[in-house]
């Protein structure tokens, strides 16, 4: 019975004893739940699991195969990186929607079927809202409406998809869509909403940045990347995701230049290293979907790194307006190294671990023939590492010093920072995926 | 909101990054870094498909362009794109 049990109902059914928990005990037990669910799923061999008979339907709710394993590995990495990093935090509300978020993101890479998939897709949805809403102001509040309106309308345009998808074929089975039928328009949108499309990515900068210090860490996580594996599940090899990614990669970084506060820019360049993904997608080539997966899981490791030192900023100075800030590393010098490697791995600096996905990715493109693709993603690599790797850095930790003066992070958070940091940095992560 | 630390620290010590004969070297070294990278650019046997990659120092270029054109793009599209930081508050 346990052997067909999702890694990600670990989290999920966890998180009801969350709030029975006091101290350290709790602490230990955020810590020990992921790596639980990270060895049950080492343990499970390659296969389908857990079939369920449901009115009628046969539902697969476990599917582990190399795809899914590598998604359900990080996703559980970042989940083990969010909790360290929120250790400090005694608001029980965000552990356990933090938990049943991340076991939510597991459960849907490795659902078998559509209707798994939906309902672990909308559990995201309501989940994450809460790590929104817990920063508990009215702005906090509207943001995360905004937020839960578009993700909840994902899932029905999904379930809408579905359904139709089920009437013409009766199958219920999540593999290869492509485009098509209207069944395959209305999934497509509805994982093109999640990923952040150009046109439907105004949630992501919008919300993101309004959650707590470490809710946005974990945010920054699960949503877009389970977006990503469900087009890459579906959708591999649709052209018209070349354009689409490539866009991607290049809009966010204009609005990433002008704009002020620090998590936003990094919200932005979320967007923008999605292009990537989507992009390698497209191409769908064993080479660029192996980058896509590759650079999904340095991108979680790296970006997650970024938005803690932010985070960090943010909860010791109460403020992450790059306009504010400046000099804080005479106060906080693990943060701002910490916050170097994220930017050189995102900017796909020599020896660090975006150098090596992200040229997986532009090589296919460039295999491919795709000139003018290649080119918008070398302008965005250029613009990736002008607002994430130089702006990020210098104007909190550089620039003039703006005379603010705080205590280094909480030992947690330089903890998460330093386990994430060594990840990005060994620069393999990804090779051997897929 | 900030949670300030409970010892702040005691008197502000001077550090390297202040003196301004440091960040000068620190400039310098990263020109002298660029220069060789370009240089180095002779001797790297490039192999992709397109014709402008096998250019002398198209990368060095290209990045260089892309970043500064950037700029100066964002800088005229804020009249269209910023929105004041309460938008959504009105």
């Amino acid at each position: 019975m346990i052997g067909n049990l999702s890694p990600g109902l670990i989290l999920i059914v966890g998180a009801l004893l969350v709030p029975l928990l006091r101290g350290h005990v709790r602490s230990v037990y955020l810590v020990a739940l992921p790596v639980l669910a990270f060895a049950h799923l080492l343990a499970l061999p390659y296969g389908e699991f857990g079939q369920a008979q449901i009115a009628g339907l046969t539902l697969t709710t476990l599917r582990i195969d190399r795809l899914s394993a590598v998604f359900g590995y990080i996703f559980l990495i970042a989940a083990l990186l969010g909790n360290i990093y929120a250790l400090h935090v005694k608001d029980t509300l965000q552990h356990a929607a933090a938990l049943v978020y991340a076991g939510s993101a597991v459960g849907a890479v490795f659902a078998g079927d559509l209707v798994t998939l939906f309902l672990y897709w909308e559990g995201t949805a309501i989940a994450s809202v809460f790590l929104i809403w817990a920063r508990r102001s009215l702005r906090a509040y509207r943001a995360g409406m905004r937020y839960l309106v578009i993700q909840v309308g994902s899932g029905v345009l999904l379930l809408a998809g579905v359904l139709l998808h089920y009437r013409a074929t009766g199958l219920l089975v999540f593999e290869q869509i492509g485009l098509g039928s209207t069944a395959s328009y209305l999934i497509f949108l509805a994982f093109g909403i999640k990923c952040a499309f150009p046109l439907l990515h105004n949630w992501l900068q919008d919300a993101y940045p309004e959650a707590t210090v470490t809710g946005t860490v974990i945010l920054s996580a699960f949503t877009t990347k389970l977006a990503v594996y469900a087009l890459a599940r579906g959708f591999a090899g649709t052209e018209i995701l070349i354009p689409i990614g490539a866009a991607m990669t290049a809009f966010p970084i204009f609005y990433a230049v002008i704009e002020n506060d620090l998590r936003r820019v990094l919200a932005y360049s979320l967007n923008n290293q999605l292009g990537f993904m989507v992009v390698g997608i497209g191409l769908g080539t064993e080479l660029a979907l192996n980058g896509t997966v590759a650079h999904a899981f340095c991108h979680i490791l790296y970006k997650a790194l970024l938005f803690m030192s932010m985070g960090a900023v943010l909860f010791r100075v109460g403020t992450v307006n790059g306009s504010e800030l400046g000099g804080l590393y005479k106060s906080m010098p693990w943060t701002a190294g910490f916050c170097i490697v994220g930017a050189a791995s995102i900017s796909a600096f020599p020896l660090f671990s975006g150098f090596v996905s992200k040229a997986l990715i532009i090589t296919a493109a460039m295999d491919g023939g795709y000139f003018w693709t290649w080119i918008v993603l070398l302008f965005a690599s250029a613009g990736v590492f002008h607002h994430s790797g130089i702006k990020i850095p210098y104007f909190a930790f550089f620039a003039h010093d703006s005379g603010k003066r705080c205590a280094e992070a909480p030992g947690n958070m330089l903890t998460a920072m330093a386990i994430t940091a060594a990840q990005p940095r060994a620069g393999r992560n990804g090779r051997r995926t897929r | 909101m900030a949670h300030p630390s409970q010892h702040p620290p005691q008197q502000d010590r001077s550090y390297w990054l202040d003196e301004p004969r440091n960040v000068d070297w620190l400039v310098r070294a990263l020109y002298a870094v660029c220069a060789l990278l370009l240089i180095g650019d002779v001797f790297v046997h490039k192999h992709g498909p397109f014709a402008v990659e096998h250019l002398f120092g198209f990368y060095g270029v290209f990045g260089f362009v892309a970043c500064v054109g950037l700029v100066l793009a964002a800088r005229a599209l804020r009249v269209v794109l910023m929105r004041p930081e309460d938008y959504y508050d009105r």
